[in-house]
């Protein structure tokens, strides 16, 4: 073998085991999660013509279909629901009470497709860990990571993530879990009530940060009976399948 | 070398602009297939330019740092190491068309094999891989205009 043969395998199988060796060990870890914050952080600057293209465009088509005024108008009464959902639920104090923050999915893992999302605000834009991310006035997700330019949200369907809800017609309480695979069940409703199909399922008063009777999803079916409580299949009302931009639930206590 | 990081700045600027509404072929592992087949004889220069647009892909897209990168050197040296054997003749065009199809295919199918969901799921892959057909097509006319083989 030359020495063109031997600079050969050395680059091939250089590159080759460092690449394997990362796949295999770096997802999910801090080094891994600090260096794709920096990749986004830094890809933005390239990237920024791009955006503003598919904004306008965007823009373009919404002013051209009619649909600015009317999304505006979404936009405020959806704040305004926020706000007086709060006020008709709780006593707590919002503190500045509850603001919208744009953000759009820069990031969403194919390994962690129904985990996680990561979104283009931050720290920076007054994001906590803890805050609601809504898609046109339903619930998505959870801040649970925020870096100064840049947040993960863990989406409704993560098996990881436990939000307490209640049904609204029957006022009970309840916790809603994913499954990891799109699937999102509803525990802890003793088995004894009888929620049927089509009730909706909303928020309940968990935090200062994430306010009661946001919109969530519908009962589709009713589950197996666990230790007395019967789990019940949801139907979220955002579509996860189409995840190009969350409104976080800004404002509240820390 | 250039040809690579144009390639890999088109992709990410479409896969920004057209998000959601256009699937877009990887347009990197197309130039590093190209650089392939014009290296075939010393393609250890490519294997790290390679590794790190994959490295960049992954960290930017797909949060499993090295997944793409891997694919990309592998693909760069089964392009380099089969062009490198073939006799010169004039069914060339026609199998640098299916090499180059046929790596697309496997890097840009390699996600949605392994995880069975993402943006669209198998739809969007399949329109992925016609858009790549076009792009693979015009790659092969510009390989008959260039008259470029390893061995003449």
């Amino acid at each position: 073998m030359g020495r063109a043969g031997t600079r050969y395998w050395i680059f091939f199988l250089g590159t080759l085991f460092l690449g394997l060796i990362l796949a295999a060990v770096s997802p999910g870890s801090l080094l891994s999660d600090k260096a794709m914050d920096l990749a986004g952080w830094v890809m933005k600057f390239p990237e920024w013509p791009a955006r503003a293209l598919r904004n306008a465009v965007m823009r373009t088509v919404d002013l051209a279909a009619g649909e600015k005024a009317l999304r505006e108008r979404i936009d405020r009464l959806e704040k305004e629901n926020l706000s007086l959902r709060g006020l008709l639920q709780t006593t707590i104090n919002f503190g500045t009470g509850p603001e919208l923050r744009e953000g759009h999915v820069t990031m969403r893992p194919p390994v962690s497709w129904w985990s996680e999302i990561r979104v283009d605000r931050g720290t920076k834009d007054g994001l906590r860990p803890g805050m609601g991310a809504i898609q046109d006035g339903a619930l998505v997700g959870r801040v649970s990571r925020v870096e100064p330019n840049s947040s993960w949200i863990e989406l409704l369907t993560s098996p990881s993530l436990y939000i307490p809800v209640v049904v609204e017609e029957t006022r009970d309480l309840g916790v809603l879990n994913g499954e990891g695979n799109g699937n999102v069940w509803l525990l802890y409703i003793p088995a004894e009530k009888e929620l049927r199909v089509g009730m909706g399922i909303s928020t309940a008063l968990v935090s200062e940060q994430l306010p009661p009777g946001i919109p969530i999803g519908k009962i589709v079916a009713a589950g197996d009976e666990i230790g007395g409580y019967r789990l019940y299949r949801l139907a979220l009302t955002a579509e996860l399948s189409r995840l190009y931009r969350v409104k976080i639930v800004t404002g509240g206590k820390p | 070398m250039w040809v690579l990081w144009l390639a890999f700045l088109a992709r990410d600027l479409l896969q920004v602009a057209l998000s959601g509404v256009l699937p877009v072929p990887d347009f990197t592992v197309l130039a590093l297939s190209w650089l392939a087949v014009s290296r075939c004889r010393d393609p250890e220069g490519l294997f790290l330019p390679a590794f790190a647009a994959g490295l960049i892909w992954d960290l930017r897209w797909t949060a499993i740092p090295g997944m793409t990168a891997v694919t990309y050197i592998l693909a760069a040296a089964t392009i380099a190491w089969f062009w490198a054997r073939m006799s010169p003749g004039r069914g060339k065009p026609v199998l640098f068309f299916l090499l180059v199809y046929l790596a697309h295919l496997v890097v840009s199918s390699l996600p949605f094999l392994l995880f069975r969901h993402g943006e669209g799921g198998f739809s969007v892959s399949v329109a992925q891989q016609a858009m790549a057909l076009v792009c693979v097509l015009a790659l092969t006319a510009l390989y008959i205009w260039s008259g470029r083989t390893s061995h003449e």
